[in-house]
């Protein structure tokens, strides 16, 4: 199970890699679309059919409202005369830092994780600086399923606070929030079938700020401090 | 069992509304509104004692939810019918309603990560939807978008920081899934108590857009319909704070009470919020920035409850929140109402507003009595509480009086509507009822059908005082919840 956990949770850290540095944003919610599926099957033991079925579901759904606005703005583009564009959106082309480096930061968060998941099964803080012979004991179910949660979540934070389209940002919201439950699975287990259903319609709702708000960008002056704020 | 069929007429009802909204809004207003009503009245029957299982998890009602449930569907079947009179678009209805199905599961569940969620889920579409109602036809100002991506990065943001300190509480090394007592002499897990309080605070003020983290809060307020605050912010907020207080009661609770920086850290955030708040309330000249800034010194007042986690903050937090929700809910519809009756929301421009219509100076008179308070309310004796409780001997009282600056903002613009009319005010339509059409000098089937003939015309004459009865019945609950609270617990 734990060999398992762990294939996905590399599927997961590779999908949040791609939904980040991806230029093209098909391309990029592809990624999303990996980690979305990926997060909900990293529970141990697996959820019921039915409540895997929704959460799978509504995570797809959730790629699903922000790849509509992404092709409506690729068509419009096209409609546009924009020749020579390599995608849609492309004028905001995913990470600065290109994906060497985003995978680079998503295999310390990973290893992060790991750590977080080995000193919660080792009893806590007494095992703060433990030799790595522990750590290699202390290694369960939940070690993978932190290591892709923390790779999500920090992968996930720059999109979403700096990220200039609101589809970015919206990609680094769900990031953020498949990592916060993925966190919330390794460190207190099993959720309720009850919480994967209210985890689902988060993500939706997430999606939904992208949805709902696409294609504006940042403004230039958009940091200012307006006299009245 | 109930609890559920709420969360799921509200939610379901909501999300039909959004999506038949822009084909159809009179279909979404009918929709709307019934829905609310259904919910105030399957409201009033939650039974405290009524607990169901629902997908593995126990949904168990409280005398709070009840109160909760019934005070805000009632309010905002009132709203609703305010959007409807004041030409509104549907806008505050189905985000309204969704929020609510989902603070109702969430003060139902006893796992707060799942309450949590569940408030995050369904504050996001009342954050954004009427946001960017309002933005259609404004394309030119992207600002307004880009606050509210904000807005909603905040909600959700606050969320994943919840649920991951409660997930932490739970682990096997959190104070709850370790099985080992509370307690602050190992400084390890001191340190870890009072990270995780700091934390949840944090997440609170995020959420409620307190000091530091006020600005998406204030340039929301700027762009969107005031009815559509207290779905947004006043509700919510008051729910994640209440989860977040129990679980830190549980979780933390009083044995950090030693931990002097990061309550002191907390507390200095609330005063800043108490204060700054006040004062942005006082300095405005709009009135719906002295709404949103009242909230947030609302709010501040609120995070006090933090600072000390005593079962007796608690309780007075409890109280507090609710009626501030309340008395914020009256506020926004008296906002509302003052800008469509007078087409006007600058003090300046609102001079003699009082004069011209005494039921709208009636409803924040109301108010005003019920968010300042009065010794022996439950509000005004769960605000000192939380001051003491916090931050005890002179220094409480001096963060009781900046709590008390409410008096000035209230004052302020009372004063402002017994001045002399402006233009504007003088000019707003009548305030008294009006009979328009035939006037039927005897009773037969004849004359029954003449005015109910007559009913459109009558309402559309009658608007301005239809306006204000709807303001001062909002202003009446939010009095009655800051006088009696929620009551034991």
């Amino acid at each position: 199970m734990t060999v398992a956990l762990a294939v996905i949770a590399v599927a997961v850290a590779a999908g949040a890699v791609v939904s980040i540095a991806a230029r093209d944003l098909r391309l990029a919610l592809i990624g999303v679309a990996v980690v979305a599926v990926g997060s909900a099957l990293l529970v141990d033991p697996l959820s019921s059919p039915l409540i895997l079925a929704i959460r799978i579901v509504g995570a797809l759904l959730a790629v699903a409202l922000l790849w509509t606005v992404v092709v409506a703005t690729h068509d419009e583009a096209a409609a546009g005369g924009r020749r020579g564009s390599r995608g849609p959106l492309d004028g905001d082309a995913g990470s600065p830092l290109g994906w060497p480096a985003e995978a680079l930061i998503a295999a310390g968060a990973a290893f992060a994780g790991l750590g977080i998941a080995a000193n919660i099964t080792g009893g806590g803080f007494s095992v703060v600086g433990a030799g790595p012979t522990e750590v290699t004991v202390s290694l369960t179910a939940a070690s993978p399923i932190a290591a892709a949660a923390t790779a999500s979540l920090v992968l996930g934070l720059a999109p979403a606070m700096f990220g200039r389209s609101a589809i970015r940002g919206a990609i680094g919201l769900v990031l953020i929030v498949h990592g916060a439950i993925g966190l919330r699975i390794a460190l207190a287990g099993s959720p309720a079938d009850l919480e994967q259903l209210v985890f689902a319609g988060l993500v939706i709702a997430c999606a939904s700020i992208g949805f709902a708000s696409p294609g504006v960008e940042h403004p230039a002056a958009d940091h200012d401090a307006r006299p009245g704020g | 069992m109930i609890v559920l069929v709420i969360a799921l007429v509200a939610v379901g009802a909501g999300l039909i509304v959004l999506l038949v909204r822009r084909s159809s809004p009179m279909a979404a207003q009918l929709i709307g509104l019934g829905a609310t009503a259904l919910v105030a009245v399957l409201a009033i029957g939650i039974d405290p004692a009524d607990t169901t299982e629902v997908a593995g998890m126990a949904v168990a009602p409280s005398a709070m939810l009840r109160l909760v449930a019934t005070v805000w569907s009632g309010s905002l079947l009132l709203l609703a019918i305010l959007e409807l009179a004041i030409g509104g678009r549907a806008v505050i209805a189905g985000p309204a309603l969704v929020g609510l199905g989902a603070v109702v599961l969430g003060l139902g569940v006893p796992d707060p990560g799942t309450a949590f969620a569940a408030f995050a889920a369904g504050s996001v579409p009342a954050v954004l939807f009427p946001g960017v109602s309002a933005w259609v036809g404004r394309e030119s100002e992207p600002e307004r978008l880009t606050t509210l991506r904000r807005a909603a990065g905040a909600v959700i943001a606050a969320t994943v920081v919840a649920i991951v300190v409660v997930a932490w509480g739970s682990s096997p090394v959190g104070p709850l899934g370790s099985g080992e007592p509370l307690t602050t002499e190992d400084p390890d897990r001191a340190i870890a108590l009072g990270l995780a309080l700091l934390a949840v605070a944090a997440a609170v003020i995020v959420r409620a857009g307190l000091i530091p983290a006020h600005l998406w809060a204030a340039r929301f307020m700027e762009g969107v319909s005031s009815l559509a605050v207290p779905a947004a912010l006043s509700w919510p907020t008051a729910a994640f704070a209440l989860v977040a207080l129990g679980w830190g009661q549980v979780a933390i609770g009083s044995p950090t009470a030693t931990a002097w920086l990061e309550h002191g850290l907390i507390a200095l955030a609330a005063v800043a919020s108490i204060a700054f708040g006040g004062l942005a309330a006082i300095l405005h000249e709009d009135i719906e920035h002295v709404l949103g800034y009242s909230i947030v010194q609302d709010a501040g007042i609120a995070l006090l409850a933090f600072a000390s986690l005593r079962p007796e903050s608690t309780e007075a937090a409890r109280n507090w929140l609710i009626a501030s929700a309340a008395v914020k809910t009256a506020l926004a519809g008296w906002v509302a109402a003052t800008r469509w009756t007078f087409g006007a929301h600058r003090l300046p421009d609102l001079r003699g507003w009082a004069r011209r219509s005494p039921a709208l100076a009636v409803a924040l008179v109301a108010i005003t009595f019920a968010a300042v308070g009065l010794p022996g309310m439950a509000a005004f004796d769960a605000r000192a509480s939380l001051a003491f409780e916090a931050v005890p001997g002179g220094l409480g009282g001096l963060v009781l009086l900046a709590s008390f600056s409410s008096i000035l903002y209230y004052g302020r613009l009372l004063a402002v509507g017994f001045r002399n009319m402006g233009g504007l005010v003088a000019n707003a339509p009548s305030p008294s009822p009006r009979w328009v059409g035939s006037r039927p000098t005897g009773w037969s089937s004849r004359s029954v059908v003449l005015v109910v003939q007559d009913v459109p015309a009558l309402v559309d004459a009658n608007r301005a005082p239809i306006v204000a009865t709807i303001t001062i019945a909002l202003a009446a609950i939010g009095f009655v919840i800051a006088a009696t609270g929620v009551g034991p617990a």
